[in-house]
């Protein structure tokens, strides 16, 4: 029942039929507060969907009604429950639509189709139409009005025809005796003959669908599966036992158990159900059941904050976009440098200008809505590697980076020297340049055009040895070198004095 | 699968809520992708020192919702003999059938997966009114409570008067 998710009894409120409401809730399952799928009875005469009760009972084996013990084998098909169901979704929208019409639409539409519509609509209102033309064409006798009687007679189609008794077929006046002898004789079954019985009380689609109801009702699907007591099973029985259902036997010894009650249930729930599904739909249900059963409860909502996998989602365009970006550009400077002579090319990037290039390196590094980086190709390499859609830590470290890294953007210089050697000034510098040290060497290695001047600087080596982040950092370090001199920055000396 | 069915019963809930919530109570998740996670306003009932006081509270509820039930806690300091101290909410339709971790509760108030949010806040609102000094969350609250019930009333309102920021 797709369709029926996005409704609710409330729907009829405020509409011309309010009181549908409480017919609308009663064929609702207080469970899942769903119409019913499959609708199942419990031994206290409680009626919910078969896979609701079935999970109700392995929970805690009561009834969420009254709390009455109860097992499933007890569940009997509510099979009155379905039918009630059918007709009202069979109707309810067509109910709903007239329901939130306005009363003199109403009414104007009543009138405007009375006399232009002569031929009724609906399949379930034709044979009545037929009895009761027939009724009141031809005086027949009373014992054949009272089958007619609740049908309330209606004025024969204007058309100059006549409605055979026996048939109801319709035709010219002068041949209605020849036919009707005829068909005495030998009465031709017509294409509709008028119904015997109250055709209001079992419409032709409840006929039907009871029909098809108990000539599907066979086969193995129908076959429900026994539960097992787990504690007299091995583990490789019960692998044994999953194999031979065709579900998966992977997993530890509880999801083993787990996954084997939930098949059973839906299992079983199919085997109650007048639509039954496919096992092919089965399955699916039971993996999605076993992806959210398996994932870790996640229930911290980062208020107000970060939504790491939302994030990444929202941005993932501008992620792909800068990506192509940057790789076209990468392109395009691979073409450029090997034009290029090589020492031209080691002067030119040298001397690119520092704060241009952190601010490019932050911006992609922090927000991804930002133009791409538009500078040599190392650091467009770096960029690249910090396109992860999990934060990582590179990123606060980049935050905190950006200050330094970018003395002409924000006055760090200032901050320093108001307040030199000591407070804040020192708090933040001296941490941030063992942060973006830390960042340099979680990059991977890229082959260094300079090797590492000292051993002890080995481990920043494989990014410092690029030429745009030795830039980038030297530049963090000589805003940092107003501070009391930590290891940090002996390690910049001493690759000062190399140089 | 049964988280799916707990997503979707509890965004049936809040559709509910939405339409026609009951007087004094308001609630809906906090986060569109984590239906889990509740958060909800109920008004101090009339009569009673919690009255003029609006309340905040976050309701967590489990995976396999709505076979058990949601763990309720206020955000706020709340006196109250049925609140613990950290704000959570100890009251009898909140504890499945299985647990009673007071022995002292009837079955058929507990959680039964056909309550709903909406009748745990109505509980809990007259919970607020009427509290239940067999339990006692709050020891303190409980004997206060029992034993003076004008000093009780000026610490709930004085409570009451903190959350308005008065």
């Amino acid at each position: 029942m797709a369709e029926s998710t996005a409704t609710d009894p409330t729907d009829w409120d405020g509409t011309n039929l309010p009181f549908i409401s409480s017919l609308d809730a009663a064929l609702r399952c207080e469970v899942c507060k769903e119409f019913y799928t499959a609708p199942v009875m419990t031994n206290c005469c409680h009626t919910f969907c078969s896979i609701c009760i079935r999970r109700a009972f392995n929970n805690d084996g009561k009834c969420p009604a009254c709390r009455t013990n109860g097992q499933e084998y007890q569940l009997r098909r509510n099979t009155i429950v379905q039918d009630l169901l059918d007709a009202f979704l069979g109707c309810r929208d067509k109910l709903f639509h007239f329901a939130t019409k306005e009363q003199d639409s109403i009414f104007r539409d009543e009138r405007e189709s009375t006399p232009s519509n002569p031929q009724p609509s609906s399949q379930s209102q034709r044979p009545r139409r037929r009895a009761a033309a027939a009724a009141a064409a031809v005086k027949l006798s009373d014992d054949e009005k009272e089958d007619l009687q609740p049908v309330e007679p209606a004025p024969p189609p204007d058309d100059g025809l006549v409605a055979c008794p026996v048939c109801s077929r319709r035709m010219k006046v002068d041949a209605i005796n020849a036919h009707v002898n005829k068909c005495l004789d030998n009465p031709v079954p017509a294409p509709s003959a008028a119904p015997a019985s109250n055709p209001a009380l079992v419409t032709p689609a409840v006929r039907q669908l009871r029909s098809t109801r108990t000539a599907t009702r066979s086969g193995p699907l129908f076959e429900r599966l026994p539960k097992l007591t787990y504690s007299m099973l091995k583990d490789k029985q019960l692998r044994q036992k999953l194999r031979e259902l065709g579900i998966s036997d992977a997993g530890s010894r509880k999801l083993l158990e787990e996954r084997h009650t939930e098949w059973i249930t839906i299992w079983n729930a199919n085997a109650d159900a007048t639509y039954p599904k496919s096992k092919k739909e089965m399955l699916d249900a039971l993996n999605s059941w076993e992806r959210a059963h398996t994932r870790p409860a996640n229930n911290k909502t980062k208020l107000a904050d970060w939504s790491d996998d939302n994030w990444a989602a929202k941005n993932s365009d501008d992620f792909s976009s800068l990506i192509e970006k940057a790789r076209a550009n990468a392109k395009r400077q691979k073409i450029e440098k090997v034009e290029m002579e090589p020492d031209s090319f080691r002067k030119e990037t040298a001397s690119a200008p520092v704060p241009r290039l952190s601010a490019s390196w932050t911006e992609t590094a922090i927000g991804p809505s930002s133009q791409p980086p538009i500078s040599a190709q190392p650091n467009i390499r770096n960029a690249g590697m910090s396109f992860s859609p999990q934060p990582t830590p590179s990123i606060d470290a980049h935050i905190d980076h950006h200050p330094h890294a970018q003395p002409s953007v924000l006055p760090t210089e200032s901050l320093m020297g108001a307040q030199p050697n000591g407070g804040r000034p020192l708090l933040r510098t001296q941490p941030s340049v063992t942060m973006s040290l830390q960042y340099h060497s979680n990059l991977p290695h890229v082959p260094s055009m300079y090797s590492p001047p000292s051993q002890e600087h080995r481990t920043h080596a494989p990014s410092q040895s690029q030429p745009q982040s030795r830039q980038l950092s030297s530049s963090a370090y000589s805003s940092a070198s107003t501070v009391p001199v930590t290891v940090n920055i002996n390690d910049k000396r001493k690759y000062e004095s190399v140089e | 699968m049964s988280f799916a069915v707990a997503n979707k019963r509890l965004l049936k809930e809040y559709k509910e809520l939405i339409r026609e919530s009951p007087e004094g109570i308001c609630a809906g998740p906090l986060d569109e992708d984590n239906l889990l996670e509740w958060e909800c306003l109920i008004r101090g009932p009339d009569g009673t020192p919690f009255e003029g006081g609006v309340f905040p509270a976050t309701l967590s509820f489990p995976k396999d919702y709505p076979l058990n039930p949601p763990k309720m806690k206020f955000t706020c300091e709340m006196f109250h003999p049925n609140i613990y101290k950290d704000g959570a909410v100890c009251i009898s339709i909140l504890h499945s059938p299985g647990d009673d971790p007071n022995q002292y509760e009837d079955a058929s108030e507990r959680w039964s997966p056909i309550q709903s949010v909406e009748k745990i806040l109505i509980s809990v609102m007259s919970m607020l009114a009427e509290p239940n000094d067999e339990s006692g969350a709050n020891v303190d609250a409980s004997k206060i409570w029992r034993e003076d019930r004008k000093e009780y009333e000026r610490r709930v309102r004085a409570c009451t008067r903190k959350i308005l920021g008065l």
